[in-house]
């Protein structure tokens, strides 16, 4: 049960990867673009437009790969000094408080894009429900994976979901 | 409804929920019971992270990542020790050299210790500098990496305060010089007093043959900055400049990274992206919520109200700064305190330019001060030498770092050129 749950994790990381790389590049083709065509031609007004989406876009599609591998930035040298029992009673009361966050954001991110549905994007005239959309989605997608940890946590012990990491950069 | 905020905030932190998470979830909370409308909670993490200024954040951590991975520190440090390395304890002098140098290339401070620690520990072993004091000092160096520009935690002060990301940049190179000149000078009255060797003797030759071959890397800073302060590209632009041309030089000069690199460190920038954005994202929520019941203008008020002299307001919020950066993460803690403390550091007529200077070398000292400090974690990875063993060496650099701190605080306000 726990090793199905666990592929379906590593399935959906599998599918967000080359999407995240995708945007990544794309990002860099855009400004790029931007640049070479002030420089040598005439300045384009959507590609500023584009840029900002892409960064929201990335920001949300990689916090999930970031949420899956437990590098959100914590706190968490207090958690790992207390006792064995404790310690497991923090950290699933930590991923139930991340669980709920998340799912919160699924409900409110869904209704914003249904108020938001008569918005177009000022240059590009893209409908905003679009654009706000990878809110709801990257939260279910966040939810799902702390649900999973939930389970995990409950089932395994403390040591086995990370909930996150102090630092902001993985070692090399 | 303050109070609620607040508890919940450092109740879910401590118990290890993402900060990003702490952040929402507790202003969530208050707003909830405060009768808010949620739809507020997307609205603005959405207006927070949609903005162009803050595409020059993956853009200048995916260049730093490109540089570090390839051979381009090597080169960088086979230059310094070409410069420096004659100087009885010179490889102590080439690390901070090699550390400032990539500064000017990258925006982090964990990229800056690994890129220097990485090509240089075998180098300081060979020749028998005391490992722990290497890598400390090798740590300490990196913390220059978010000084000189670029620097990502400049971008997003800059994008909180409303200030010109081209003008902190600007007004990063002294200080960052400063620190590098303070260290340097440390390290050397280490080297003799633990008689240190000298290394390769001091030849033209091999001064223009290094200069030549760390010349593409060289070169980074000159196209970036000389873009920047040309007007020719704006920051994020150039940050775009500075990936295309890591990686013209990494696949086809160099030749060091092949495709499945790219794919791998593009991903990796991503992530660290994501962390820092994700916090900048719920904190707009936060800042929004504390504005609307205007609580930064009443804790200024609150602190004017024990004195005004500048002085000791300063001393008290360089001590804020500090103790923040010994436990939470560089842009975190820059995102929630920059807030807070630039209404109160601009009613005693302290410049923002000059704060952001403040508050990024603050901080970025925090970047060698355990437990949360990034710079000390990736030098013993590079090293493989426990945390505990660096952390004692790095006491001396740290009280050198915080001098140096002091000085860029005091000498604008003695001077009077701060606002």
């Amino acid at each position: 049960m726990l090793g199905m749950l666990k592929r379906t994790e590593r399935a959906i990381d599998a599918i967000m990867q080359p999407i995240v790389f995708a945007a990544m590049v794309a990002l860099i083709v855009v400004i790029t673009l931007q640049i070479i065509s002030r420089v040598f031609f005439t300045a384009v007004g959507w590609t500023e437009e584009v840029a900002r989406f892409l960064l929201v876009w990335i920001t949300f599609m990689a916090a999930t790969l970031a949420f899956q591998r437990g590098r959100h930035i914590a706190v968490s040298f207090v958690v790992n000094a207390l006792p064995v029992r404790i310690r497991q009673v923090a950290r699933i009361l930590a991923v139930a408080i991340a669980l709920g966050f998340m799912i919160a954001l699924v409900l409110i991110g869904y209704r914003y894009t249904q108020v938001q549905s008569f918005q177009t994007s000022a240059s590009l005239g893209w409908s905003m429900t679009y654009v706000y959309s990878i809110i709801p989605v990257c939260g279910a997608l966040m939810s799902w994976y702390a649900f999973v940890d939930l389970v995990e946590l409950v089932a395994e012990g403390p040591d086995f979901a990370e909930t996150g990491s102090d630092i902001s950069d993985p070692p090399p | 409804m303050t109070a609620l905020l607040f508890v919940l905030f450092f109740l879910f932190m401590l118990l290890g929920v993402p900060i990003a998470v702490s952040i929402g979830a507790s202003t969530m909370a208050a707003l909830y019971f405060q009768g808010v409308p949620l739809m507020v909670v997307t609205q603005q993490m959405f207006q927070g992270i949609n903005s162009f200024a803050l595409v020059a954040v993956p853009m200048f951590i995916l260049a730093g990542d490109l540089m570090a991975q390839g051979k381009v520190s090597e080169k960088l440090v086979n230059f310094a020790d070409s410069l420096f390395g004659f100087l009885k304890g010179g490889l102590s002098i080439v690390a901070v050299l090699a550390g400032m140098f990539f500064a000017a290339i990258s925006g982090s401070g964990a990229a800056t210790t690994a890129a220097v620690g990485s090509s240089l520990v075998p180098e300081l072993r060979k020749k028998g500098y005391d490992p722990a004091a290497a890598a400390s000092l090798i740590a300490a160096a990196g913390t220059i990496g978010v000084v000189i520009p670029p620097s990502v935690p400049m971008i997003i002060y800059a994008v909180i305060a409303q200030q010109s990301v081209s003008k902190l940049f600007l007004n990063g190179f002294i200080p960052g010089l400063i620190m590098g000149l303070g260290l340097m000078t440390i390290a050397i009255t280490q080297a003799y007093r633990r008689n240190y060797p000298r290394g390769t003797a001091l030849s033209l030759a091999t001064i223009w043959r290094t200069l030549k071959s760390a010349s593409w890397g060289l070169m980074t800073p000159v196209i970036i900055l000389g873009g920047i302060f040309s007007g020719i590209f704006t920051p994020s632009e150039a940050a775009v400049v500075a990936v295309n041309y890591a990686l013209l030089v990494s696949l086809f000069i160099y030749r060091d990274l092949k495709l499945p690199d790219i794919y791998r460190i593009l991903i990796r920038s991503a992530i660290t992206t994501a962390v820092i954005m994700f916090v900048i994202a719920t904190s707009a929520v936060l800042s929004w919520t504390l504005s609307s019941w205007q609580i930064p203008g009443a804790i200024a008020e609150s602190v004017l109200s024990l004195s005004t002299d500048p002085y000791i307001i300063m001393l008290l919020v360089v001590g804020i700064i500090l103790l923040t950066g010994v436990f939470i993460e560089t842009a975190s803690a820059l995102i929630i305190l920059t807030p807070v403390l630039l209404p109160l550091v601009l009613q005693l007529g302290i410049d923002p330019i000059h704060f952001g200077l403040i508050i990024v070398v603050g901080l970025a000292i925090g970047m060698i001060t355990p437990p949360v400090a990034i710079n000390l974690y990736v030098a013993s990875s590079v090293t493989g030498l426990p945390l505990e063993r660096i952390t004692r060496a790095i006491v001396p650099y740290l009280l050198g770092l915080i001098t140096v701190l002091l000085l860029v605080v005091y000498i604008p306000i003695f001077l009077g050129i701060s606002g």
